[in-house]
Formats: structure tokens, C-alpha cells, sequence
């Protein structure tokens, strides 16, 4: 086995693509954050890009709601998606069924959740007909600045959740049935099998889902711009938002060093978390 | 059977590779256009040669033309009737392309495709100080020189002429945009109102709507960036009255904006509206489409809007019609009154078009200037506006709000900011929308507004900021 199986050169294509796709563009927007550049031609401009941003009224809510939105959404996935989960795995008749309904939203695009639950929420659709109808008085979830971060983000865990349970789920029936069996001839219930068996074991898809909802939750704007595009005022002005109307204002350099600071903060962010979550798993 | 699935399968993927980086180039796409369209371009140039009597000079068949555009409803119509005139003219073929409908990013679009060298024949575009961002001398086509730029009036050819070289980059694609208040002609007599001529009295006609009816007295959809912006844009009249070179100081960073007395009342005006609760009860949730609807039926009685609405209630709403008329956005004298008004964007002509598709594509650029194409396009939809070209009488059917709007344009009328400086940050509809909410005093508003320009401008390289 000393002998290696395949020729190092092999390798050269796959690394070509990695490098023209992945490792030259990355460095190349870590250059034109540092410029105002109009796609033609470049200006060095150090670090004033990055000043900029951060003097913006609009980043300065931006990161705050980011902060909330990702937070908010990524736990509330985590822990409504393992409830979910162990509901649909206890072994119900409607298992699969349920599995379907929630996992459902998922199947849809981000910009057509938007615009449906634009027209679904608006002061006259029709969820505000039948709050009137019930003597209720008009909610206005998206054009109240008040509440239309909450109401994003209820949409996207509603979106978000499906992706949650399915990983859930697979993380649950990989758990030999032994430990409960076991467990059960030493008399455990249903909360300490939970405790002691079941969230031990899922700790590795728990830290699954929670990385993956929290980047998600971090870069998400899609579905926020096209829910509110931002508004009212700041209030739902995410950094994925400032950059994307950066760019289509044609402010190339800035709205790269946007993404620039975005790949940053995901990259504090998420390693630290990730190690902590191991950690964790070490412990228990 | 695995190992010829596999190199199948490779060679399907390297050939489709081979057709998408061909198809980015415009010579493959017209032979191959070509080839498809031969036969048709055939019979259509059989049952010609008696019809076309102005312009016999021209027989194109076999060309393919790629046009993009970034208009939608009756107008994008329009076009394809235009452009299928042409067809049936010249026997070749014209491909058109939707870009997005929202301007950022259309304009956005077609700057990535001009540093990639990916742009369309012929395209729509932004005039005046916009022009600029996609570098003209490099992608644009000069007309100057062409014995048909007479068909184009002198002050819109005056916008896309470039001034040191004389290069002429567009011709007119629609009709010019008249801003001003709409009003219901109904609600003004029923309640026995007069025309306001100063903003006192503007606010003074709300406040009897306001007590004497349940109508809004102004329908302000805010719902859109562009809906928010236009009261304030369109008082760029009143602001270049005061100081005709406003926007060539502000842009050599001579002047400030907040010390424009004229600047500031396009905030006030948006607050005081806010602020009397002379709006909807939720102006962020109401579209331009709604607010049109409600002006025709009388459900609200003014809306500061562009020209271009009558064009939305004749598709939403055509029995209210003739109740709506037109008089310019009140300021603080009667003396001084005055309106803004849109250019309509242009056709550009892409630079680099290959050889055997210029002659084609000039020939198309020409037609879509002469009374014949305008004809195709009134086929479609009722112009809200001047054609910006001679001899070109605007239909009968045109409406009484258009027709006054339109005579406002001679009498005393300016292009609106963005003709004269790009420099515009981007949370401007943003922070209209707070002002229009209540969230920002204009004294708050005009201090971000300074902030975000001036980024704008650092970012576009602009000397002096």
C-alpha cells in the first residue's frame, strides 16, 4: 500500500475548477472591497469602503436585525424542528404524512413565499378579512414597523422548518432502538429517555441544523426583500438587503466590501459555535 | 454499457458547454437565427414587394436583431408591434429580451453585460446623467452623422448628445413623463373647490376633503420606490427655478442640499401630507395601481403622480377617465408654476453590432423614429405623453389630463435631477418613505439624504468628494 493508487495529477482538474471558481474570485472580491471599481477600472482606496459601511444609518440597523433575525429564526428551528421531529418518529399513524406537510414550504422558492404572503398579509387579504370577520381589529404585519421583522421571521421558520424535521428525523431513527429498550427494563419514562438517551445522541444533527439555519439566517434576503424590501424606514434592512442595494445602485466596491464584512461575521460566528457544540457533545 | 453511458454523457455536457459560450456572442446567435427565419423572412418578402413604398431600400431577411428592454404592460406591447411592423418592412427578425422592470436593476444588468462584452443589439436605456454609467464612448453606437436625427426633437437629441465629442447615443423608445397632481374633476365640483395655485391652498382644498367627505383627499402610494419619490422629484422644478445651475453646483460639491430653500419644501410638502393626515390610513401598503383606481373612482381625490397613470387607468379603470385633470404641484407663489418632466429612455445601439447586422440595425434605430412605427405603437396603447419627435402629432384620442399636462411643458417645464447629476444614494426612496410616515422631520431627512449621496458619489469617483 506504500505505492500511491492514483498519480497526483488526477488532481489538476478538480483543483483547476476549485481554483477558478472558489479561491480566485474570493480573493479577487477581498482586492475590489478595497476600491471603487465600476467593473472596468479599480481605484485602491484602502479601508475607507469598509468605513463607509459602517457609517451608514442603514448597516447600523442592518446588523442589529441581521443579529435578531438569524438568532431568532435559527433556535426557533432547532427546537420547534426536534419537537416536530420526535412527534412525527413516537410512532403516530400520520407520521409520514406529517413529515410531508411540514417539509412542504421547503419545496417553494424563496421570492414566491414573498410575493404569496405579500398579497396573504396585506391590510385587505386575507388573513386580515378574517381577523376583521372575527371583530379583530387590521394587523398591518409587513407596513408596521413595530412587527414586521417578527412577521419575516415567522415566515421563514415557517419556510425553514421542513428542512429542520427532515434532518431531525434522520438523526432520530439512526439511534439504536437498544438504548431504549434497555432503558425501559430499568424503568425510565418518556422525559428521561428524552435527556439521557435521545439528546446525547442527536447533538451532532442538532449541530447540523443549528450551523446551517444560523449561516442561512445570516446571508438571508431574499425573502426579506421581497416581503418588505427592507421597509418600513430600516426596520427589516438586513445586510444582505444593504448590499444587494448597493449593487443595482452600481456601487460595486462598497457593496463588496458589504459581503466582504457578511463572510466575516458568518465566519466569527459559526466556527466558534461549531466547536462549542462538539465540545458540548464531549461533555455528555 | 456503463462506460458508453458515461463518455455519452461527457460528450453531451462538453457540447452543451461549447453552445452556451458561443451563444454569448451575438455573430452566432443571428446565423443561427438566421438560418431558422430564412423561410419565413421568405414569405414575407414575397407578399412585399408591392406594399412597402417609403422605405423599399431596405430587405434584411436573414438578419436576427437581439433587443432588450425593460418595460412592461400596454408599452411593452407597443414595442412588439413596432418591431413586428419592421419585420414585415424588411423581412428580418427581432428577438426580444424583458430585462427587470425596476431601473436599478435593469441598469445594473446591462453594466455587467457591457464589462463582459455580453450587450444586446439594441437596448433601452436611461438618458442624462445616467448615460455616463455605461461608458457611451465605448458600447454605444454614434449616430451623429445620420441624415434621420431630424426626426428627433432638439431638446431631447441635446440630452444624449455627448458635449465634447457631438456623438449622439439614442433615439426616443417612448413618451415623455409629465409629474404633477392628478385630480378627480367630480370630488373638485361636488365640494366646490378651485384649483390651488399655492401650497397654502393645496393644503387648504385637503383639509375641506378631509372634514367635508370620507375620501382621502391624497392618494400616496408609498408602496414602491418609485411611488415615494415622485412628489419629491418632481419639485426639482421650483429647485432649478431658484438656481438654474442647482444640480451642476451640487455636483462639483459648491452647494449643500439643505441650504436650498426650494429642496427643502419637497420634504415639507411630503411631511405636512403625513403630518395632517391627508393620506390613506396605511400609505406602505398602497400600490400605484390601487391609488390610480381610487383617483378615477373618486375614492380619493388627488394623487402627485407622472403622466404615465392615465396609461394605468385606462387598463384598470377607463370608465374614470374624463373625471381626472391636471394642474402642476403648487409651491409657495402663484407666479412661479411650473412642472418637471421625464425624457422617455432611448434605444441605444450596441458599438460592437457585427458588421453584417449594422446596416439592419441603423435601419431598425431610423424606423423606430418615422410616423409609421409610432403608428404600430399607438395600435397598442394611448401615448401619455410627447413622442419627442417632429411631425409626430400626438392621436385624438389622447386624454384631457395628458393634453394639459402637456401644455404645462411649454409654458414652463424642467427635466427633473437625475438628467443633470447621478449622484443619488441608495436608501433614498427609504428614507422618503420615513418622511412620508413620520418617521424623519425634514431637517433629519436631509442630513441622511447628505450622508447617502455622498457615499454615492465617493463611490462613483466623482471629483471633489
Amino acid at each position: 500500500m506504500n505505492k500511491k493508487r492514483y498519480p497526483m495529477w488526477l488532481a489538476v482538474p478538480g483543483l483547476l475548477i476549485y481554483i477558478t471558481i472558489f479561491v480566485i474570485p474570493t480573493f479577487a472580491s477581498f482586492y475590489f472591497s478595497m476600491t471603487t471599481w465600476n467593473l472596468k477600472s479599480s481605484v485602491f482606496t484602502g479601508f475607507e469602503n469598509f468605513i463607509s459601511f459602517f457609517t451608514m444609518t442603514s448597516t447600523r440597523s442592518a446588523l442589529i436585525n441581521t443579529a435578531i433575525y438569524a438568532t431568532v429564526t435559527c433556535s426557533a428551528k432547532v427546537i420547534l424542528g426536534l419537537l416536530i421531529a420526535q412527534y412525527v418518529c413516537s410512532g403516530i399513524r400520520t407520521g409520514n404524512y406529517l413529515k410531508i406537510v411540514v417539509f412542504f414550504p421547503t419545496l417553494l422558492g424563496n421570492v414566491v413565499i414573498g410575493t404569496a404572503f405579500q398579497s396573504v398579509l396585506d391590510p385587505g387579504g386575507i388573513v386580515n378579512q378574517a381577523l376583521t370577520g372575527a371583530g379583530l381589529p387590521v394587523v398591518r404585519f409587513l407596513t408596521d414597523k413595530t412587527i414586521a421583522l417578527a412577521t419575516c421571521c415567522a415566515i421563514d421558520i415557517w419556510k425553514g422548518l421542513g428542512t429542520a424535521v427532515i434532518i431531525f428525523v434522520a438523526g432520530l431513527s439512526a439511534i439504536p432502538r437498544d438504548y431504549y429498550e434497555a432503558s425501559a427494563i430499568d424503568g425510565a419514562t418518556g422525559r428521561k429517555n428524552f435527556t439521557r438517551i435521545t439528546l446525547p445522541l442527536i447533538i451532532p444533527t442538532i449541530n447540523t441544523v443549528l450551523t446551517l439555519s444560523l449561516i442561512g439566517g445570516l446571508r438571508d434576503y431574499d425573502l426579506i426583500y421581497t416581503l418588505t424590501g427592507g421597509g418600513p424606514g430600516y426596520s427589516t434592512e438586513v445586510i444582505g438587503s444593504v448590499v444587494y442595494k448597493l449593487f443595482s445602485r452600481g456601487s460595486y466596491g462598497l457593496a463588496t466590501a458589504g459581503n466582504v464584512i457578511l463572510f466575516v461575521i458568518v465566519s466569527i460566528i459559526v466556527f466558534p459555535l461549531n466547536s462549542f457544540v462538539s465540545k458540548w457533545e464531549e461533555r455528555l | 454499457m456503463k462506460k458508453f453511458a458515461a463518455i455519452t454523457l461527457t460528450a453531451a455536457l462538453v457540447a452543451s458547454l461549447a453552445g452556451c459560450s458561443s451563444s454569448g456572442t451575438p455573430g452566432t446567435t443571428a446565423a443561427e437565427g438566421g438560418a431558422k427565419t430564412t423561410e419565413a423572412a421568405k414569405e414575407t418578402k414575397g407578399n412585399e414587394t408591392q406594399g412597402e413604398q417609403p422605405s423599399g431600400k431596405w430587405d434584411f431577411s436573414g438578419i436576427t436583431l437581439n433587443v432588450a428592454h425593460s418595460t412592461t404592460g400596454d408599452v411593452s406591447d407597443a414595442f412588439d408591434a413596432q418591431f413586428a411592423a419592421f419585420e414585415e418592412l424588411t423581412g428580418a427578425k427581432i428577438e426580444v429580451e424583458h430585462l427587470s422592470s425596476n431601473a436599478d436593476e435593469s441598469e445594473n444588468t446591462l453594466q455587467v453585460r457591457a464589462a463582459t462584452g455580453n450587450l444586446p443589439d439594441l437596448w433601452q436605456t436611461s438618458i442624462g446623467a445616467k448615460l455616463q454609467n455605461i461608458s457611451p464612448q465605448d458600447n454605444i453606437y454614434d449616430l451623429s452623422g445620420q441624415e434621420w436625427l431630424s426626426n428627433i426633437v432638439d431638446s431631447y437629441r441635446e440630452i444624449v448628445t455627448d458635449k465634447e465629442t457631438g456623438a449622439v447615443y439614442v433615439v426616443p423608445s417612448t413618451t415623455s413623463n409629465v409629474a404633477g397632481v392628478f385630480y378627480n374633476k367630480k370630488v373638485y365640483e361636488d365640494m366646490g373647490l378651485e384649483i390651488p395655485e399655492t401650497w397654502e391652498e393645496f393644503l387648504a382644498n385637503c383639509e375641506k376633503i378631509k372634514t367635508g367627505s370620507e375620501i382621502d383627499p391624497c392618494a400616496s402610494p408609498y408602496n414602491t420606490p418609485s411611488g415615494v419619490q415622485i412628489l419629491f422629484l418632481a419639485q426639482y422644478y421650483y429647485v432649478q427655478n431658484e438656481n438654474p445651475d442647482f444640480a451642476k453646483q451640487y455636483t462639483a460639491k459648491e452647494l449643500e442640499l439643505h441650504e436650498s430653500e426650494a429642496y427643502m419644501r419637497g420634504l415639507t410638502k411630503m411631511y405636512d401630507l403625513w403630518e395632517k393626515g391627508y393620506q390613506c390610513e396605511d400609505p406602505l401598503s398602497l400600490t400605484f395601481e390601487d391609488a390610480s383606481v381610487q383617483l378615477a373612482n373618486g375614492e380619493a381625490a388627488m394623487l402627485v403622480c407622472r403622466t404615465n397613470v392615465m396609461a394605468t387607468v385606462e387598463e384598470l379603470a377607463p370608465e374614470g377617465i374624463d373625471n381626472i385633470g391636471f394642474f402642476p404641484l403648487p409651491d409657495k407663489d402663484n407666479k412661479s408654476l411650473g412642472v418637471a418632466t421625464w425624457m422617455p429612455p432611448g434605444w441605444a445601439l450596441n458599438k460592437n453590432v457585427p458588421a453584417e447586422k449594422e446596416e439592419c440595425a441603423l435601419a431598425l434605430m431610423e424606423f423606430l423614429t418615422t410616423g409609421e412605427s409610432i403608428d404600430a405603437y399607438c395600435t397598442k396603447t394611448t401615448p401619455t405623453g410627447a413622442f419627442m419627435l417632429n411631425g409626430v402629432d400626438l392621436p385624438d384620442n389622447v386624454s384631457t389630463a395628458v393634453i394639459e399636462a402637456q401644455s404645462w411643458v411649454d409654458k414652463a417645464s424642467s427635466p427633473v435631477m437625475e438628467y443633470f447629476s447621478d449622484i443619488k444614494g441608495s436608501n433614498m426612496a427609504t428614507i422618503l418613505q420615513m418622511v412620508g410616515t413620520g418617521d424623519y422631520t425634514p431637517d433629519q431627512a436631509i442630513t441622511e439624504i447628505e450622508q447617502d449621496n455622498a457615499i454615492d458619489a465617493q463611490q462613483k469617483g466623482i471629483a471633489g468628494w
